[in-house]
C-alpha cells in the first residue's frame, strides 16, 4: 500500500520515494486527460467499485479493470512522469483505465491494498529501464564513435547556406513591405506572414518563424496594429540585423541569437548554462496549442535567489504533456539558465522535490519596482516581449487598469469573464497575482483566492 | 513623446517618404540623422526598432482615481477547496440534479464561498431565482460588494438593510428590499409608498412589488389592491392581485368570489349518498371581469361550463370545506353531477395551480393521483401534483409522495421522484425508495441516465453504502444502474468534503 506522507488537500497524493518526491493531484490528471469525455469516463472509473483489484508503491500504480470484456484491463501507471499503459483497446492516450487509476490515487490512496507488483506490473517497468538503459547505450555510441568530419562539415553547410537563405529572403520580403506601407493589403494579411512563417521552417529557423506568426496571430488583431504593426517589423528587421552581423558579438549576444533562431541552435546553446540551486515557487502555468503542436508554459520564482524562470514543454497535439511539478506547489531543484542577454529560459537538472506548502510572499511590493526591472532587462535584451510579475494589485473600477498599493496603475489586458473573475476574488483588496508585463499592458495568469493558488490561463490545450 | 510622423511614414510606404521623419524625442535627433543617411527602409525599419524599446520602457505609472472601498473581510471561513471543486463540476453541467444538495450543505456549514467561483454561481442564481437565498447567504460580504458593481445581481441586496433613501433612487433589489423592510415596522407608510409611486413603475417592478406582497398579504393592502393592481393592464399583475386578496381573509374580492360559487355548488343527501349539486350560471355578470373572470370561452368549451370553472377557481381549495360543511377528508370522495363534473373538477386543479400552498395537499394530491379520465383542457396530472408539492416543506412533501407513489402508474411515479427529488429523513420514505431500487436495477432499463441521476438524491446518506454493496454484487448494471451508483459515489465524496477540513 502507497504510503501518504502528508496530504495538502484532498485530491492530492503526495509520496516520498529515496530520491524524489512525487505529488499527484487532481488538476495534474485533469490536464494530462486527452478530452472531456476521457476525463468523464475516467472520473467515474475514479471509484474502487470499478477494479477488481488496486495497488501501488512509490513507483508505480496498477489495478485490473472490470471491463465489458472477459478479462479485466491491466492497468499500470508510473508516478514519476505519469506514463501509463493498459490492456484496454482504446486508441486514446492515457485512456479512460488510466485517469481512474489516478483519480483513485488521488482522492482515495487507501485503496490501493496490494503491495507486492504482479508479473505484469514488473514486466512493464523492466522493459521501460531496459529501454531507458538502451538509449542511454545508444547514445554513448553515438558520442563514442568517430565523427565523420567531412561529412559533418557537409551538412552544416547544407544547413548554414538554408538559414542564410531564408534570412535573405525575409531581410528582403520585409524591405518591400516597407517601401510599400505596412497599411498595404499585403502586410496586413496574416496568410503574408503565414507563407513566410513556412519559409522560415524550411529554412530551419523556427524561432524566425515563431516571430513571423505572432505577427498573423497577434499583432494584426492587435487594436492598435496601426501602432503595433511597424513597431514589431521593426523589432524582427533589428534582430536580422543582429543575426547578419553574428561573428562580431560577444558570448552573450550569440547564445542570445541562438535562442532566437530556435530549432537545433539550442543544443549548441546548452554549453555554459547558469545553474541556480534554489526552492522554486510554481507561479504560473499555460497550455495552448497552435499548429497541432501542444506548448506548456511555466513561470517559476526562485525564493532565495528571487530569479524568474520560464520552463517550456512541448508535445504533438494529441498527446499529453505531463507537468510534474503542481500549480502553486514548491520544487526544490538545480534549474540550469540557457545563455544569452536577459537569460529567463531553463531546464531542470533533476526531478526535484516538490511540496505543497504555503503560497510564498510576493516578489515584489510595487508596480515601480516591475517597471524598473523591465526597464533593466529591455535595455539588456532590447528583443524581450515581456517579464513575469507577482505583486499584490487589484482591478481599477472600470477594470482597465490594475492598481498597487501605493495607487499606481498600469494597464491591463483581459477578456470579460477574466476581468470578472479577478474582481470577484480581489474585491477591492490587494491579491497577490501572477502575470506578464510586455511594456503595454499587464496580462494575467494565476492569483490567490482564500488558500488557494489558481490559473487564469487554460490549463489544457 | 510622439512618434506619429514615424508611424504614419511607415504605414504610407516609404516609397512615397520624401525625408526621414522627425524623431520621436529631441535626444534622439543625432542618432536619426545617422538613420536618414542609410536607405530609408532600413532607416525607418531601425528608427521603429528604437522607438519600440522607447516606448516598452518608458511607460509611466498612472496615479489610480479614487475607487470605491473595498470588501469588508468575511466574517467566516471559507468553503474548502474539495467542496468548491465540486461545485464547480456540478456548474458545469456534471450531475447538476445534485446541486441542490450542494446548496444545502453548503449553507449548513456556515461558510462563505470563495471568490473564484461567483462568476457561474451567481449566473446560475440569475437564472433560477429558486437558488437565490441560498446563494445570498454564501456569496458573502463578497456578494454583496459584486452586487453594488454589477446591477444584474442586485437580487444579491435583498437581504441587506437599506436606507429609506433607497426607495426613490436605489437599484430594483434595493428598492424592493426597502419595501419588504417597511412592510415588516410600517405597513401603511409602505403601501402609501407603492401607491405613489405606482404609475411610474415598469412592468418588472410592478410583477416584483406584487410578489412581495404576495409573501405576506396585509389588510392595509387592500384598497390599492382592488383600484390600482387589479385593473392593470398586464394579465400577470391582475393575477397576482387577485392571489393576494384571495388570501386576504376579511377582503371583499374573497367574500365576492365565495358568493358566486356558494350558491352554485351543494351537498345534496340522495338516496344513500350524498352527492355535489351544481348550478351553473345562466349569463355572464359583466362585473365579474373585475375580478378576472373572461366570458368568452376557449374553443370546444361551453360558456357556462367556463363561467364556473372560472368561479371555483378563484376559491382555494381549503375553504371548501367550510363552505359545504364537510370534512377535510370527505370532499373530493362526494359524486357529482356527470354533466358538470368536469367544470368542478377542473376549477380544483386551476385552484390548486393558483394557490397551491393552500390546497389541501393531503386529500387533494392522492385525489388527483387516482382521477382517471384525467380531464381534457387540463395541466398535465405530473405538473399539477408536482406544483402542489413544491409548495410544501421538504419532509411533507417527501412524506407525502411516498403516500401516493404507489398508487401511480409506474412511469408517472418515477416521473414525479424525479421532478420533486429530495432526500427522505434516514428510515422514512419506505415506498418512494422500494420504488427507486426496482426501477434502477430493471434489466434492461425503463429510466433515462438522467432520470437515474435525480434518483440518487431520494437515497438518504446512511443508505449509500449499502445500496453500492448491493448495485457491486448485481452480476449485471444497466447505464442507468451504473449512473445512478456513479451519481451516489459522486454524493458520496462531496459530503465528505463538508466533513472533512
Amino acid at each position: 500500500m502507497i504510503s501518504v506522507k502528508s496530504v495538502g488537500r484532498p485530491g492530492t497524493l503526495l509520496l516520498d520515494s529515496v530520491l524524489t518526491q512525487t505529488v499527484l493531484t487532481t488538476d495534474q490528471i485533469t490536464a494530462i486527460a486527452p478530452d472531456a469525455s476521457s476525463l468523464k469516463s475516467g472520473r467515474d472509473l475514479g471509484t474502487p467499485r470499478k477494479w477488481e483489484s488496486l495497488g501501488g508503491d512509490d513507483e508505480v500504480l496498477w489495478g485490473l479493470a472490470t471491463g465489458s470484456g472477459k478479462n479485466p484491463y491491466q492497468t499500470r501507471v508510473r508516478l514519476a512522469d505519469l506514463a501509463s499503459k493498459c490492456s484496454c483497446p482504446s486508441r486514446k492516450f492515457p485512456c479512460k483505465h488510466a485517469i481512474g487509476l489516478m483519480f483513485v490515487a488521488a482522492n482515495q490512496p487507501d485503496a490501493l491494498t496490494q503491495t507486492e507488483r504482479p508479473a505484469w506490473v514488473i514486466e512493464w517497468i523492466e522493459t521501460h529501464a531496459a529501454r531507458v538503459e538502451k538509449a542511454a547505450a545508444r547514445a554513448e555510441e553515438k558520442d563514442s564513435k568517430p565523427v565523420d568530419e567531412k561529412a559533418a562539415a557537409r551538412r552544416r553547410a547544407i544547413r548554414d547556406n538554408r538559414v542564410q537563405e531564408g534570412l535573405e529572403l525575409l531581410e528582403k520580403s520585409i524591405l518591400d513591405l516597407t517601401r510599400e506601407g505596412f497599411a498595404s493589403r499585403t502586410a496586413r494579411d496574416a496568410a503574408t506572414w503565414e507563407n513566410l512563417a513556412k519559409r522560415m521552417v524550411d529554412s530551419q529557423v523556427p524561432g524566425l518563424a515563431g516571430n513571423l506568426r505572432y505577427i498573423a496571430d497577434t499583432v494584426l488583431r492587435d487594436p492598435e496594429v496601426d501602432q503595433e504593426l511597424p513597431f514589431e517589423i521593426g523589432r524582427l528587421h533589428l534582430l536580422l540585423k543582429v543575426i547578419q552581423s553574428a561573428e562580431s558579438h560577444d558570448e552573450s549576444l550569440k547564445a542570445e541569437i541562438l535562442l532566437q533562431l530556435g530549432g537545433r541552435s539550442l543544443a549548441a546553446a546548452d554549453e555554459g548554462m547558469e545553474i541556480v540551486d534554489d526552492q522554486w515557487f510554481i507561479a504560473s502555468r499555460t497550455v495552448e496549442e497552435r499548429d497541432r503542436l501542444i506548448t506548456s508554459s511555466t513561470w517559476i520564482l526562485g525564493q532565495v535567489s528571487r530569479r524568474w524562470a520560464r520552463l517550456l514543454r512541448f508535445a504533438p497535439a494529441m498527446q499529453a504533456i505531463t507537468e510534474p511539478w503542481p500549480l502553486g506547489s514548491n520544487v526544490r531543484v538545480a534549474m540550469k539558465f540557457q545563455a544569452g542577454l536577459h537569460p529567463l529560459r531553463a531546464t531542470p537538472a533533476s526531478d526535484g522535490n516538490v511540496s505543497i506548502s504555503q503560497i510564498p510572499a510576493a516578489h515584489e511590493d510595487e508596480l515601480e519596482e516591475l517597471l524598473e526591472r523591465f526597464t533593466l532587462a529591455l535595455t539588456a535584451n532590447p528583443f524581450l516581449r515581456n517579464l513575469p510579475f507577482f505583486i499584490p494589485l487589484h482591478p481599477a473600477p472600470d477594470s482597465k487598469s490594475l492598481i498597487d498599493r501605493a495607487g499606481m496603475a498600469l494597464p491591463w489586458r483581459a477578456s470579460d469573464d477574466q476581468a470578472f473573475r479577478v474582481e470577484c476574488i480581489c474585491a477591492g483588496n490587494l491579491t497577490p497575482i501572477c502575470g506578464e508585463w510586455d511594456g503595454r499592458s499587464l496580462r494575467l495568469l494565476s492569483i490567490l483566492d482564500g488558500d488557494a493558488w489558481i490559473p487564469l490561463t487554460s490549463q489544457q490545450p | 513623446m510622439t512618434d506619429y510622423p514615424l508611424i504614419s511614414a511607415s504605414l504610407l510606404g516609404v516609397a512615397r517618404m520624401t525625408a526621414m521623419p522627425t524623431p520621436p524625442d529631441p535626444s534622439l535627433e543625432t542618432i536619426w540623422n545617422a538613420l536618414a543617411a542609410m536607405d530609408p527602409a532600413d532607416g525607418v525599419l531601425q528608427a521603429l526598432a528604437l522607438t519600440r524599446a522607447l516606448h516598452r520602457g518608458g511607460i509611466k505609472l498612472q496615479a489610480a482615481e479614487e475607487s470605491a472601498p473595498a470588501c469588508i473581510p468575511e466574517s467566516r471561513e471559507l468553503l474548502s477547496s474539495g467542496a468548491v471543486d465540486s461545485l464547480m463540476r456540478l456548474l458545469k453541467g456534471e450531475y447538476s440534479e445534485i446541486l441542490p444538495e450542494w446548496l444545502g450543505l453548503a449553507s449548513s456549514s456556515g461558510r462563505v464561498l470563495p471568490g473564484r467561483v461567483l462568476p457561474e454561481i451567481l449566473t446560475a442564481a440569475t437564472k433560477d431565482p429558486k437558488m437565490r437565498s441560498i446563494v445570498r447567504n454564501l456569496a458573502g460580504e463578497r456578494g454583496s460588494w459584486i452586487a453594488r458593481r454589477h446591477s444584474k445581481f442586485s437580487w444579491l441586496l435583498e437581504d441587506v438593510i437599506v436606507g429609506d433613501d433607497l426607495w426613490y433612487d436605489g437599484v430594483s433589489a434595493e428598492r424592493i428590499t426597502r419595501l419588504r423592510q417597511t412592510r415588516a415596522s410600517d405597513p401603511t407608510r409602505a403601501m402609501e409608498a407603492v401607491a405613489s409611486h405606482w404609475a411610474g413603475e415598469d412592468a418588472p417592478m410592478r410583477e416584483a412589488i406584487l410578489k412581495v406582497i404576495s409573501e405576506n398579504p396585509l389588510a392595509t393592502d387592500e384598497a390599492w389592491l382592488e383600484q390600482s393592481a387589479l385593473t392593470d393592464r398586464r394579465q400577470e399583475i391582475r393575477e397576482l392581485a387577485a392571489s393576494c386578496l384571495t388570501t386576504l381573509p376579511d377582503s371583499t374580492f374573497r367574500k365576492r368570489a365565495l358568493d358566486r360559487v356558494r350558491s352554485r355548488v351543494k351537498i345534496q343527501r340522495r338516496l344513500l349518498k350524498r352527492v355535489f349539486v351544481v348550478e351553473p350560471p345562466e349569463k355572464f355578470d359583466p362585473s365579474w371581469t373585475a375580478d378576472g373572470l373572461k366570458e368568452k370561452p376557449p374553443q370546444g368549451t361551453g360558456e357556462k361550463a367556463w363561467w364556473l370553472r372560472q368561479m371555483i377557481a378563484m376559491v382555494a381549495l381549503n375553504e371548501w370545506p367550510a363552505i359545504l360543511d364537510c370534512e377535510h377528508d370527505d370532499l373530493f370522495r362526494f359524486h357529482a353531477d356527470p354533466d358538470w363534473r368536469d367544470p368542478l373538477v377542473l376549477g380544483w386543479i386551476d385552484a390548486a395551480r393558483r394557490t397551491p400552498d393552500r390546497a389541501l395537499p393531503e386529500q387533494f394530491v392522492p385525489f388527483v393521483a387516482a382521477l382517471d379520465p384525467w380531464p381534457a383542457g387540463a395541466s398535465s396530472k405530473s405538473s399539477v401534483i408536482s406544483s402542489i408539492l413544491d409548495a410544501l416543506p421538504a419532509t411533507r412533501r417527501i412524506g407525502l409522495l411516498d403516500d401516493v407513489v404507489g398508487k401511480l402508474p409506474a412511469p408517472l411515479a418515477v416521473e414525479l421522484m424525479v421532478r420533486c427529488a429530495a432526500t427522505p429523513e434516514y428510515g422514512k420514505g419506505k415506498h418512494l425508495l422500494q420504488i427507486v431500487d426496482s426501477t434502477v436495477t430493471a434489466i434492461p432499463a425503463i429510466i433515462t441516465r438522467a432520470h437515474a441521476r435525480a434518483l440518487a438524491l431520494c437515497i438518504p446518506q446512511e443508505g449509500i453504502q449499502q445500496r453500492l454493496e448491493t448495485l457491486a454484487k448485481l452480476p449485471e448494471l444497466s447505464p442507468a444502474a451504473e449512473e445512478f451508483a456513479t451519481t451516489l459515489e459522486f454524493r458520496r465524496a462531496m459530503r465528505n468534503h463538508f466533513y472533512q477540513p
